[in-house]
């Protein structure tokens, strides 16, 4: 076989390769985009349920701290109106900023309740690692919203161009997780979005802070995050939605938090555009109570009945 | 540039087509240029050290061959150069802080500051390949390269440029003299490599990883079961990461018509450490082999001889590996692993030359046996300290109390399935001749679904932010 047939052989099987890639790719992404819609439960529920049907008055926002300290049942039996909890596992601000700008196309609640921790706006050292966290929980919606681009393309890895090149992709890791929380009922179940937590606290096991004595360190503001704070609350105003800051119990005291970089910043933002702003880091309530925490920076059910109940207050009273 | 990275293919592609459109008399400059380019996107700075040890190799070569009677003193300064670079930037800080601790115990204050910098990557495969070139060229087995583009291009050629394979002069050099045509069979046969080779690191090792970065990064939360099972998988981990680099690397050599070494030859089916090791990172054992174990008198002397010479390589392996106790400990665990088989083949079992047992069935003790020899050895590889390490051991000699961690259950699961998967594809290439391979199927839909296959699983459960490749940073 001389050269140039050789070269012919090989375009030609490459192009007959990539053709079944294409097909089969496009086919399987198909089926997974669908599949992923309707999982009944799990962690990407939460996500799904806010994007494509929460209608409810009152919606909370945040990281696992918020999925597991927000009973959405307690907040709608005090308050005399509907509740969703939209926290999900190590999101932060730009995933709430996100996902609020595709919900208020479609839905304004009325109160928002933005659970945040005192250096959510820290530029802190795995900060690359949380932007890749965030990218990859929004990714498989980017089909069906794609305003969730450049929010995706922040980890600077050209996910949405990999995205565009393989329809498979926004789905890796997906496939079991998607048969598993929708045909069994294995998997994190909620109760409109708030996951309880049983058991008490083991004070054997946290006998000192994971955070360590200068939590939260003193890294610098992140200017990305800080933008996408005073975006979420300049939206929720534009949009008539009463939004109420909360930062939820810990277990243990946190040192030095009025000094913190982050933690300052937010205040001023708070106070200068009037958000009743709530701190329960100190509250004696729930320092070092092990009835109510489950590890040291959730709530175990109890706690967050009680916490619940707390806030459904502060509701009550700033409308 | 990392070989799972969107980046690499792009510049793959768009390198191997215009080196196949260029003339052969330019494809030498090509190659070298887009090496450099390859290793300056790591941090390019670091190209100037390697500039350097490239001019100083080249002209000890040609230096060492024309001067027969000094030739010995040039190559022990080459050797000097290259070494004292690699002390420099990978032992410096280890020396100082290991001498600050002995300073301690005597209440004085070491005065030597510790050096901020970063190990250039791939320094230490760098520094093997260029040391065998004027080693070789000293023993007469390779002729100095007078063409220095065509000796930096040995040293920088960019498939094997930052984690080998570990080549010789006489395997390579001449191969970049010879005219390289389009084969479509040898291109096939590369992009197969690759493709396999991206299978293991992305869909095998970094799922593996974040099973075992939660346990090892934090040991004494788990328990001995948790401990054990993060250990099967860093067993696997390493393997699928450097042998998945290498498999890519000769791939990509292969589709430019160049042949490297085998690196690795199923380590986990060898019924013997010493087996284990002629079929773990070939390139290394066999440079230690010819370079230091043999030099040494290798097995060839009296035993306790034999047993020191065994000692040497595996700590100085051990070194070469990491500038930390923990992979001095490794190494020395496979010199006593060595010496002990070493001591039992000779005295108890009367035997000179290891033979492998005939059946599959009745080696299978011999492979548990070397396989836990060997997972055993990577927890002291793996851990970041030896505290560390010391305490996985503790976790699983007492059988540490606790409930297995799960972490993600679909990706433990997959971790379970792809290792099962791995092992199947192992014993098929080494027992079945590769006979339920779908990729090396003469029938063309069985050959086209098996490469569908592998893209598919790549894209459904890789995982596309699992770094870098771990030996990158020796």
């Amino acid at each position: 076989m001389n050269n140039s047939s050789q070269y012919i052989k090989f375009f030609r099987n490459i192009i007959i390769l990539v053709v079944i890639l294409f097909v089969c790719d496009r086919l399987i992404g198909y089926v997974l985009e669908k599949q992923y819609y309707k999982q009944t439960h799990g962690d990407a529920q939460t996500g799904i349920y806010l994007l494509e049907d929460a209608k409810e008055d009152i919606i909370i926002m945040g990281s696992s701290r918020a999925s597991h300290h927000y009973n959405a049942e307690v907040l709608e039996q005090e308050t005399g109106m509907t509740a969703f909890n939209g926290g999900r596992d190590e999101m932060v601000i730009s995933y709430i900023s996100s996902m609020l700008d595709v919900l208020y196309q479609r839905h304004k609640p009325k109160v928002l309740i933005l659970d945040i921790t005192p250096h959510e706006i820290s530029e802190s050292h795995d900060i690359a690692v949380i932007n890749q966290r965030v990218s990859t929980n929004l990714l498989p919606f980017l089909y069906k919203y794609p305003q969730l681009g450049p929010t995706i393309d922040y980890s600077d890895n050209n996910e949405v161009l990999k995205s565009k090149i393989s329809h498979i992709y926004p789905y890796n890791s997906q496939p079991a997780a998607i048969l598993q929380n929708t045909y069994t009922n294995l998997g994190h179940k909620t109760i409109k979005g708030y996951e309880p937590l049983y058991g008490n606290l083991d004070p054997t096991n946290y006998k000192v802070s994971v955070f360590g004595a200068g939590y939260p360190q003193q890294y610098p503001v992140y200017k990305r995050y800080e933008d996408k704070l005073l975006e979420t609350l300049q939206t929720a105003k534009d949009n008539g939605i009463k939004v109420i800051a909360i930062v939820s119990p810990f277990y243990f005291p946190l040192k030095n938090v009025d000094t913190n970089n982050s933690y300052k910043r937010m205040k001023e933002i708070f106070t200068s555009q009037n958000i009743p702003f709530y701190d329960f880091s100190a509250d004696s309530t729930y320092l070092q109570n092990t009835f109510l925490f489950r590890d040291d920076v959730h709530l175990n059910d109890s706690g967050a009945t009680l916490f619940s109940k707390q806030v459904s207050t502060f509701v009550k009273n700033n409308l | 540039m990392l070989f799972n990275s969107l980046h690499f293919v792009i510049y793959f592609i768009i390198t191997t087509i215009i080196y196949f459109i260029l003339p052969h008399r330019f494809r030498w400059f090509f190659l070298l240029a887009i090496s450099c380019y390859f290793y300056m996107v790591f941090v390019p700075v670091y190209i100037l050290i390697l500039g350097f040890t490239i001019v100083v190799d080249y002209f000890a070569g040609i230096w060492i061959e024309r001067n027969q009677r000094q030739k010995k003193l040039l190559l022990a300064l080459s050797i000097v150069v290259n070494v004292g670079c690699l002390a420099f930037f990978k032992y410096f800080n280890f020396l100082n802080e290991n001498l600050s601790m002995l300073l301690g115990t005597m209440d004085v204050q070491n005065p030597i500051p510790a050096l901020t910098i970063l190990l250039p990557i791939g320094l230490s495969f760098h520094t093997f390949q260029a040391m065998s070139y004027t080693i070789e060229v000293y023993r007469g087995n390779q002729k100095a390269e007078k063409h220095f583009g065509i000796y930096a291009l040995y040293v920088m050629f960019y498939p094997q440029l930052v984690a080998g394979p570990i080549e010789r002069p006489q395997n390579v050099i001449h191969q970049f003299y010879q005219k390289v045509y389009f084969n479509y069979e040898r291109v096939v046969e590369g992009c197969k490599l690759i493709l396999w080779g991206l299978f293991k690191k992305v869909v095998i090792a970094d799922r593996l990883a974040i099973y075992v970065d939660a346990i090892y990064n934090n040991p004494e939360h788990h328990s001995g079961v948790s401990s054990i099972v993060a250990t099967i998988f860093f067993t696997f981990q390493i393997y699928c990461d450097f042998s998945g680099y290498s498999t890519i690397a000769i791939g990509t050599a292969k589709v430019l018509g160049i042949e490297l070494m085998e690196n690795f030859r199923r380590p986990y089916l060898a019924t013997s450490i010493r087996e284990f090791w002629s079929r773990w990172h070939i390139s290394l054992s066999t440079w230690f082999r010819d370079y230091l174990y043999i030099p040494l008198g290798g097995s060839k002397v009296t035993v306790p001889k034999h047993i020191r010479n065994l000692l040497i390589v595996f700590l100085i392996s051990g070194l070469w590996h990491g500038a930390n106790w923990t992979f001095i400990i490794w190494g020395a665990l496979h010199a006593i692993y060595q010496t002990t088989e070493l001591v039992i083949n000779k005295y108890i079992l009367k035997k000179d030359k290891e033979k492998k047992p005939r059946s599959f069935l009745r080696s299978i003790p011999n492979y548990i046996l070397t396989f836990t020899l060997v997972s055993f050895a990577w927890i002291f590889f793996r851990a970041n300290t030896v505290d560390q390490a010391m305490t996985i051991v503790e976790n699983i000699i007492t059988l540490k109390p606790g409930a297995l961690f799960i972490g993600f259950s679909a990706g433990f699961a997959y971790s379970i399935i792809l290792i099962i998967f791995l092992m199947l594809t192992e014993f098929n290439y080494e027992y079945l001749n590769n006979k339920f391979s779908l990729i090396y199927k003469s029938s063309p839909v069985l050959r086209y679904a098996g490469y569908t296959l592998l893209i598919i699983i790549i894209l459904l459960i890789g995982v596309f932010n699992g770094g870098q490749f771990i030996y990158f940073q020796f």
